[in-house]
């Protein structure tokens, strides 16, 4: 064979290759979604917390059922008046999350209720999505400082059982598996899908289907994975910790938020 | 679909969660026979895969998407008790850990989501398959189960907003939580759920199943114990019981609160106006509409508002002064 210093001719044309445009947007909207709660456990991964989570957690439901009894508007601004210093107290990565969160929350409930003001009913597009952005902000500030099992395991001061905790923990670490094999599949039809690509939805729908497929086998070998390590269907949760300072404080707000929904209402 | 917080009253979402109380026991009770307490937890990953199903963004023709709640789907594979189980573990994390739904409103999503909807789709199904019997059969049933179970839980939901103005106003006959009454809230939740919502569940849940029925035809859960006579009974009883529950728990709650409006109202009918800035745009003012509430000196009502106003600022600065950091300069110079 001969070889020629010479590149060859076709490789010396500029290519202009423009695919034609196919309607993907329902791949790149799942992968914006499921990727975003695969950074949030990511993130959340590294999380140490201080202080009781269930005494946080009792703090924000009473506050969030207080603010929803509440009939004039004082009280939840005690509440955003408490809520606006703690994010204000978060570290900036959190804080950003926090409040886009929050804040997207608002908008969505000011769009939803602002036909009511022509309705007869102005103030309640304001009231209702401040208690929003309120109770959205709680549960957040809540889910970025603690660990998501520590959340979960706080459920039993509510007296909710153990296999039911260890359930919820299984769901949150299956979410992060299955969700990173979805996430494996969407990309890898997104990328072969140069242009138009007929197959699309039909191998969409697969996607979904393989995860299923692939969670019964990951069921049934965790099953045998806990059968070997000797689970018999009985669970117990250790979690004792010593009372902090920080856990008095919480209480603290508790008990003067209580108070102040009390006076404020004209309960006492 | 999901309904977040303040748009039922802590009334309405007592009585949904005790109504869907049952359903998880016998949900519970009917899973505990058929799976092993050992194997129980394996429900989490069923879980899982529920909350992941919420995620998808379902093709539509026209070049839309749209979400579906995959209720149905969960209970063709799952059946409908462990589907009932496994949404309602993915709807709980999903509220306490995304701040997606109210915690308080847990109990009526729930009802909506992880009972009406699986159980109504299952029940469909059930009945197409049993007419048709075949593959086609299957598919039509999953179809019209997914529609029905949609449309289902859509209206249930409208109607939980619905009631909502005629029993919780306030002084001044402004509504406390959602302010639409049935006559607005039906029309708007269903025409999205009859039309896009319902083609999207539809089509997430044919799919998908067909897809599965076709790779894995044994893996399908087959109950033939399922009686949907019974099911139907009961969605019947609780359909017409829990709008009932709702007034009657409301005319308590107007009879208690009468005595309490007259005394919020006696220092001034602050809740009762328009906020002057709602047409021009906000100002802090817009949301400080009360300054003065009987009882509240002014100090409190400015030292409050300086705190938030403060806060607010921090917030703001740290935002712009965090969004500055991220600007990388590639240039050479």
């Amino acid at each position: 064979m001969k070889y020629t210093n010479s590149i060859p001719e076709w490789m010396l044309e500029s290519e202009n290759y423009i695919p034609p445009k196919d309607s993907d947007g329902f791949i790149t909207k799942t992968i914006l979604s499921i990727g975003g709660v695969l950074s949030k456990a990511k993130y959340n991964g590294n999380v140490a917390s201080s202080g009781s989570v269930p005494i946080k957690l009792i703090t924000i439901f009473v506050l969030i059922l207080l603010m929803a009894l509440s009939r004039n508007m004082f009280f939840t601004y005690f509440v955003l008046a408490a809520v606006l210093l703690r994010i204000c107290l978060l570290r900036e990565k959190v804080l950003k999350k926090v409040i886009g969160t929050a804040f997207a929350a608002f908008c969505f409930s000011m769009i939803i209720l602002l036909p009511a003001v022509f309705l007869g009913s102005p103030k309640t597009m304001l009231t209702v999505s401040i208690k929003v952005f309120l109770s959205v902000s709680l549960v957040q500030i809540l889910s970025v400082t603690n660990p998501w099992n520590q959340i979960t395991g706080a459920l039993r001061a509510f007296h909710i059982p153990a296999l039911f905790i260890l359930t919820f923990d299984i769901t949150l670490k299956y979410i992060v598996l299955l969700g990173d094999i979805c996430l494996n599949m969407l990309e890898a039809l997104k990328l072969r899908s140069v242009g138009k690509n007929r197959d699309k939805k039909r191998s969409f729908s697969g996607i979904l289907g393989v995860t299923f497929l692939k969670s019964q086998e990951m069921s049934e070998e965790m099953y045998q994975a806990m059968i070997c390590r000797g689970f018999d269907g009985e669970y117990q949760i250790y979690q004792k910790q010593r009372f902090q300072a920080i856990d008095l404080l919480y209480l603290l707000l508790l008990v003067v938020y209580i108070g102040l929904f009390c006076y404020l209402e004209g309960i006492i | 679909m999901h309904i977040p917080e303040n748009y039922l009253s802590p009334q309405t979402c007592a009585v949904m969660t005790a109504a869907v109380a049952p359903v998880w026991a016998y949900s519970i009770k009917k899973v505990k026979n058929e799976i092993p307490k050992a194997k129980m937890p394996l429900l989490g990953v069923g879980a899982a895969f529920s909350f992941l199903g919420m995620m998808f963004n379902v093709p539509l023709p026209g070049g839309t998407t749209g979400h579906a709640v995959g209720g149905t789907l969960i209970a063709l594979l799952l059946g409908p008790e462990a589907a009932c189980i496994s949404v309602s573990i993915a709807l709980l994390i999903q509220a306490l850990l995304f701040g997606d739904g109210g915690i308080l409103a847990f109990g009526a999503n729930c009802f909506n989501m992880a009972f009406l909807l699986p159980f109504v789709g299952y029940g469909v199904y059930k009945l197409v398959s049993n007419m048709i019997k075949s593959d086609s059969g299957k598919y039509i049933g999953a179809a019209l189960g997914g529609y029905a179970g949609i449309n289902a839980a859509a209206f249930m939901a409208a109607l939980e907003f619905g009631v909502q103005p005629y029993l919780f106003t306030d002084a001044a006959g402004q509504a406390l939580y959602c302010p639409y009454g049935l006559n607005i809230a039906i029309p708007s939740m269903m025409i999205g759920h009859l039309t896009i919502f319902g083609l999207a569940e539809v089509l997430f849940t044919t799919v998908i199943f067909a897809f599965v029925l076709k790779t894995a035809p044994g893996i399908v859960k087959e109950s033939n114990k399922f009686s949907a006579k019974s099911v139907y009974a009961l969605i019947a009883v609780l359909i017409a019981a829990v709008p009932l529950g709702l007034l009657a728990e409301g005319t308590a709650w107007g009879e208690w609160g009468a005595d309490e409006i007259a005394s919020i109202t006696s220092g001034g009918t602050a809740l009762g106006y328009t906020p002057a800035g709602m047409t021009g745009g906000f100002e802090l003012s817009t949301i400080f509409p009360d300054y003065t509430i009987a009882g509240m000196p002014d100090v409190a009502a400015y030292i409050l508002s300086a705190i938030i106003g403060v806060a607010l600022c921090i917030i703001l600065f740290r935002l712009v002064s965090s969004m500055m950091k991220e600007k990388f300069d590639f240039s050479l110079n």
